[in-house]
């Protein structure tokens, strides 16, 4: 290849990643803060392997009876859910809330919750004998969602 | 060799016509799996008493002529009868591409047809759904290498071990597809090593037929009459196995009425079934095996093309029937959970399940088809599927 | 991953048998703290050791009474689309007829949790299957909804979800184009409680359901199913069900 066509393939290379960039800053998925101080994970370690997690815990649960809420999904939701103006949760997987905003952004299909429930249950408590050990993840965690300022992210 | 077969050229315009038939409904089949698929399957004549509907019947009937339509080729080279020769290899593509269409058919009635990834990736070893994953795709190899050794002059000579080798494929595959009903214990119409060769002969039925139908088609467009030799060979071979079918059938039913646990499901089927006794008596018994089995051993017409075609036809009317009656009609009559006692629920135990086909499971599986003809008359354009006259004229 | 099942083992055992212990001092009188001190923890992986199942007095168990059926459908949010044909039910009652005499008994049918399920032989996926507690289950994950098990099962006990659902149960995932049915409430068993169908037949109906430990021969199911008669339905084709009927 002569050096001016090299030249040439760097300015496009170099044009395109400046404008995938600040595409990126420009698009930048919005979503509302979890509770409490932290996640469970660092933030970059849950952006880049959540899915991991989550299936590694959808394993051992399905199989194993394993029931601990740190990487369940169940957790996730329980932390990262919105509720309305009228105290109604907003389903986590509606336009603009937690998972499904930056699914979207990333164009990947969100497949979990076709089954899965996107809010926590709403008057369990009253439906079991004994108000068990599965409703008491949201409750003793003290974890925090991801920051999600745009400019964040661009800066990763 | 290759210079024996050619390609088709036709530029009849009823071809054409006949293409763009083909890929609308292929498309419409298409269209109407996505719309089950967004909708749920509650759209369709299916629920949770008769789980498996038409889609299945055609799948089925698609994977059954698949391996039956080897048998002009397995002929050939198998038995090394010279006469069958030239449409070896539309033997093979016409057993490729039906196959393909069968299993389009059965992965877009799946529930998540998406997850076919999952299908080719987990496997449960005493499924025999499993191994049929198996069956089918090597089928579709073996036969691909067949057709390789029909086609490149230098494998000529491995043509007949091919052949054996997917001879005895497709019978295994065909008793895997049998194997899917035979093995289901808990329902009365199915919990019968029966079920394997009914489904092999029905599978040599199909294939025949359609090969009949296919080559016929074909010919009008590449000036290639199928000779009449051929044809009548391939007729009487048709008759013998729809006579052997109705023997099977006979020996199936007679073995389960002579248990007395089988009358209910035996007087369901053969007496008071509505329209599967209906479809039973007529379609599979009547007009799809008295019939055409008549046709052609005792009538001079039935030995003529026109005739040879009809008999055809009536064979595909004949074991469609016996798919509908066999897959539906076996579902519809409910499971014994209680011998000698009668049960009640709100689950529809005890009574005989409402099935109904609806417009879009019609429009896959007949898209299913069009699909595998459409392939079929395509790929003739651009290989050299069909027998070029010179052979067929020494052959004979 | 057997490796690590294994490692589990001493723990089931020791819930056991401490179990064992357990039932002789509630007698006593210490029953909430030792059973606190009983419950599996979260981490725990189930264990062979236990086989969960079910004994149903049909003796018991009245026409009419559907309290099981409300149980269960309020537990995992069964309510359905008013299309009886295509709505799922994981437990039903029956009405048997005996032909000859006319005696009838009446009865819940669900899941049997047998020990050689014929759904989970048919599964092509491995999505059903039977865990190390003796639950069958499908894995929803790797379900393709090819409702070859549906086929397979001899209880009518699964239902293929026909159309979306939204307001799943948090524990109770469940959805369009898979293959459902009874889990024993498996969310309740990790949990040290009984099934719904069980609570609300002891709560609102007859109290013909006893849920437990089939292999621990010191619980009430164990002890009740040595002392008296029990039967499989369809049990001709040896399939060891988890569920039983006595007075059938
Ligand atoms: S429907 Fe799902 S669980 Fe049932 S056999 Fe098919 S893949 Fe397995």
């Amino acid at each position: 290849m002569s050096p001016g066509r090299l030249i040439l393939l760097g300015v496009c290379m170099v044009t395109a990643l400046v404008s995938a960039t600040t595409s990126a800053v420009a698009d930048a998925p919005v979503f509302p803060r979890g509770k409490g101080e932290q996640c469970v994970e660092p933030t970059q370690t849950m952006r880049k392997n959540h899915m991991k997690f989550l299936v590694h815990q959808r394993d051992d649960t399905v199989y194993q009876g394993v029931r601990t809420t740190k990487h369940s999904l169940k957790n996730c939701v329980d932390c990262h859910v919105q509720e309305d103006s009228a105290g109604q949760f907003i389903p986590i997987d509606a336009p603009g809330q937690f998972c499904q905003s930056c699914h979207e952004f990333a164009s990947v299909k969100l497949d979990c919750f076709e089954c899965h429930a996107t809010m926590p249950d709403q008057g369990h408590a009253n439906l079991g004998n004994t108000p068990g050990k599965m409703g008491s993840g949201a409750a003793s965690l003290t974890a925090h969602a991801f920051s999600t300022k745009p400019s964040d992210d661009a800066a990763q | 060799m290759s210079s024996h077969f050619k390609t088709l050229q036709s530029k009849h315009i009823g071809y054409w016509m006949i293409v763009i038939l083909l890929a609308v409904m292929a498309l419409a089949g298409y269209g109407a799996a996505h719309y089950m698929e967004v909708q749920g399957h509650w759209v369709t004549g299916m629920n949770n008493q008769v789980v498996w509907g038409l889609p299945h019947v055609f799948a089925i009937f698609l994977i059954l002529a698949a391996s039956g339509a080897l048998n002009v080729a397995s002929i050939s080279s198998v038995f090394g009868r010279k006469v069958y020769k030239p449409w070896s290899r539309l033997s093979a593509l016409l057993a490729v591409c039906l196959l393909v269409a069968g299993l389009i058919v059965l992965v877009l009635d799946l529930g998540r047809p998406e997850r076919l990834i999952v299908a080719m990736t987990h496997y449960n070893f005493k499924s025999i759904f499993a191994w049929n994953i198996f069956l089918y795709t090597g089928f579709i190899l073996v036969v691909a290498g067949y057709l390789w050794t029909m086609f490149e002059r230098g494998m000529n000579h491995h043509t007949s071990k091919a052949g054996v080798f997917a001879f005895a494929w497709r019978f295994v595959l065909t008793s895997g597809t049998g194997s899917i009903f035979g093995f289901l214990v808990a329902r009365q119409f199915y919990d019968a090593a029966m079920m394997v060769p009914m489904f092999i002969v029905l599978s040599l039925i199909l294939g025949t037929a359609i090969f009949i139908l296919l080559s016929l088609l074909l010919a009008q467009w590449s000036q290639q009459p199928v000779l009449p030799e051929l044809l009548e060979r391939l007729a009487s071979l048709l008759a013998i196995f729809i006579v052997l079918e109705l023997f099977l059938v006979t020996v199936f039913h007679f073995t389960n009425l002579y248990a007395t646990e089988h009358h209910g499901i035996e007087r369901f089927i053969l007496i008071d079934g509505g329209i599967y006794t209906f479809i039973f008596w007529v379609g599979q018994i009547f007009l799809g095996g008295v019939v055409p089995a008549v046709l052609v051993f005792l009538s001079a017409w039935g030995q003529s093309p026109q005739g040879i075609k009809l008999v055809a036809i009536l064979a595909v009317l004949g074991a469609m029937s016996q798919l509908y009656v066999t897959i539906i009609g076996g579902q519809a009559y409910p499971l014994v959970l209680f011998p000698g006692k009668e049960v009640s629920s709100t689950f529809y135990d005890g009574v005989v399940a409402q099935y109904s086909p609806s417009m879009p499971e019609l429009l896959l599986g007949v898209g299913g088809v069009a699909l595998a003809v459409l392939l079929v008359i395509l790929a003739t354009r651009i290989l050299p599927f069909m027998p070029d006259d010179r052979v067929s004229r020494s052959a004979s | 991953m057997s490796l690590s099942c294994k490692s589990k083992q001493p723990d089931g055992q020791r819930r056991r048998l401490l179990g064992g212990i357990a039932g002789a001092v509630s007698l006593g009188g210490g029953f909430s703290l030792i059973e606190l001190a009983l419950a599996k923890s979260e981490d725990e992986a189930i264990s062979s050791l236990n086989r969960w199942g079910l004994l149903i007095d049909t003796a018991k168990c009245a026409s009419g009474c559907d309290a099981c059926v409300k149980g269960c459908n309020t537990e995992h949010n069964l309510e359905g689309f008013d299309r009886p044909e295509t709505d799922a039910q994981w437990i039903r009652k029956l009405e048997v007829t005996d032909r000859q005499t006319g005696h009838v008994s009446s009865l819940p049918m669900l899941c049997q949790h047998c020990e050689d399920p014929p759904c989970v032989d048919v599964c092509p996926t491995g999505a059903s299957f039977r865990r190390q507690d003796g639950v069958v289950l499908v894995d929803k994950h790797t379900c393709i909804g090819c409702r070859y098990c549906v086929m397979a099962c001899p209880y009518k006990a699964r239902s293929f979800v026909h159309e979306s659902l939204y307001n799943q149960k948090s524990y109770s995932p469940r959805g369009k184009g898979t293959v459902e049915s009874c889990t024993l409430c498996v969310h309740r068993i990790d949990d040290d409680r009984t099934p719904a169908c069980v609570e609300s037949c002891n709560r609102d109906g007859n109290g013909a359901m006893v849920f437990g430990d089939l292999n621990d021969a010191d619980s009430q199911i164990a002890k009740t199913m040595r002392d008296s008669a029990s039967r499989q339905v369809r049990e001709d084709l040896g399939l060891n069900t988890g569920v039983r009927y006595q007075n059938l």
